[in-house]
């Protein structure tokens, strides 16, 4: 990263994305699930990482409160597999924006990966991440 | 403007956050994104920021005072200033492949030809500080680096402009023979074709001749020789910038030129103590 978008990085406007993950995790109650504040705090480190891994620089909200309310409905979704699943949700969602070449929008790649995840793939994670490869193998041959 | 990290030290914390507000605005504009890759987001900020300091210039005020106001409506007049600067160098670049000097150099010839990709490809919105053209044809002094996008082309256009119109106060046969005295392959050489020219009408000039010839041959250089010997760089200076104020140039471009009169006076005084002017006033054209 560049000395000028590090330094703007540094003084940008206060990340509230911590209140909204907290807002949406009060949502998963009427699910049955539960999500206290230090999973989201580690969630968001977990995005720092990811954003690292990808290449990427986090200019919003992130992702983590869509996907949250994005799956909280899934009935493959446990208590047990909750963080876990989001960690591994959000670290693919970077992973393949990058991947796919910025051709999907946030919107259409969660909608995909949200699909993937209820269909298909039964709420395993490795099935996700497979139909995904796939695609990024299909939409590079075009 | 290059030293963007000296915006963020100068610009108050509100100005950095307005700033950063329309990073994130326009990645979800144009990108349908709230994440960029660092590179995508390092260029999307360098266009903002350059978009920006143009507008501020344009309205004669700061960056921070611009972006305290309303950052995402300076954007857009910054967008529309510059698209009404591009609609105008377009209009000085048809211009000047309409009356460009006949000269066959390569990089002179292509590098017109490329300038009109710029106004096909120019992004306003995401790459406003890039220069999407190839710029191979070296003017007669480089442009400062510092300056971006439509910016760098006006300034280029400027230059050019004058240069060519300097250029077709001559006969086209005897530039192209002082040309191959430099460079015998001129055509495929990376060289200004106006230097050449205006070092022997120079030349010329100093010796009561008339300028719009370029020859310059044995007893002119004799004659430039007694002429120049023992003399000073500044008195060298003074008498061809004299010289250079005869020629039928603007105001604008007796400045312009100016350096380049300079830099005949310097070598001259070089040459002068090491033997010969023949290197610097050329023999073609005889």
């Amino acid at each position: 990263m560049d000395e000028f978008l590090a330094a703007l990085t540094s003084i940008r406007a206060p990340d509230d994305t911590r209140q909204r993950a907290l807002s949406r995790a009060g949502q998963l109650a009427q699910h049955g699930l539960h999500l206290s504040p230090e999973s989201i705090d580690r969630l968001l480190i977990g995005r720092e990482g990811a954003l690292l891994a990808s290449g990427r620089i986090e200019l919003g909200d992130g992702i983590l409160p869509a996907l949250i309310n994005a799956l909280a409905p899934s009935p493959y979704l446990t208590q047990a597999e909750l963080e876990p699943t989001l960690a591994a949700m959000q670290e693919a969602f970077y992973y393949y924006k990058s991947a796919l070449r910025e051709t999907w929008s946030d919107e259409a790649l969660l909608a995909r990966m949200t699909a993937l995840y209820n269909g298909p793939a039964q709420g395993c994670i490795e099935a996700v991440t497979d139909a995904l490869e796939a695609l990024v193998r299909r939409e590079a041959a075009q | 403007m290059t030293d963007f990290s000296a915006l963020t030290r100068a610009a108050p914390a509100e100005a950095a956050t307005a700033l950063w507000s329309l990073l994130r605005q326009q990645a979800a504009r144009r990108f349908d994104s709230s994440s960029l890759p660092t590179e995508q987001a390092q260029e999307l900020l360098r266009s903002l920021a350059y978009t920006l300091t143009f507008e501020a210039e344009a309205e004669r005020t700061s960056l921070p005072a611009l972006l305290a106001d309303d950052a995402e409506a300076a954007l857009r007049r910054g967008q529309a200033q510059l698209s009404a600067q591009c609609s105008a160098l377009r209009r000085v670049w048809e211009a000047l492949c309409a009356d460009a000097p006949p000269f066959e150099n390569v990089y002179f010839t292509d590098t017109l030809h490329s300038l009109g990709g710029f106004f096909v490809r120019y992004d306003v919105y995401s790459a406003a500080h890039e220069i999407p053209c190839s710029i191979d044809y070296p003017l007669l002094y480089p442009i400062e680096t510092e300056l971006l996008g439509a910016s760098f082309l006006a300034e280029y256009l400027r230059r050019l402009a004058m240069e060519n119109h300097f250029l077709r106060g001559f006969d086209p046969s005897e530039c192209r023979r002082l040309f191959a005295a430099v460079y015998p392959s001129w055509p495929r050489e990376l060289m200004n074709l106006c230097e050449p020219p205006l070092t022997n009408a120079l030349g010329r000039t100093l010796l009561g001749l008339d300028a719009h010839t370029l020859c310059l041959g044995p007893a002119e250089q004799t004659a430039l020789r007694s002429l120049v010997q023992g003399k000073s760089i500044s008195a060298l200076d003074t008498m061809l910038n004299k010289a250079l104020g005869t020629f039928p140039l603007s105001a604008q471009a007796h400045d312009y030129f100016r350096p380049a009169a300079h830099s005949v006076a310097v070598r001259v005084n070089a040459a002068i103590q090491s033997g010969g002017l023949q290197h610097i006033f050329l023999a073609a054209g005889a």
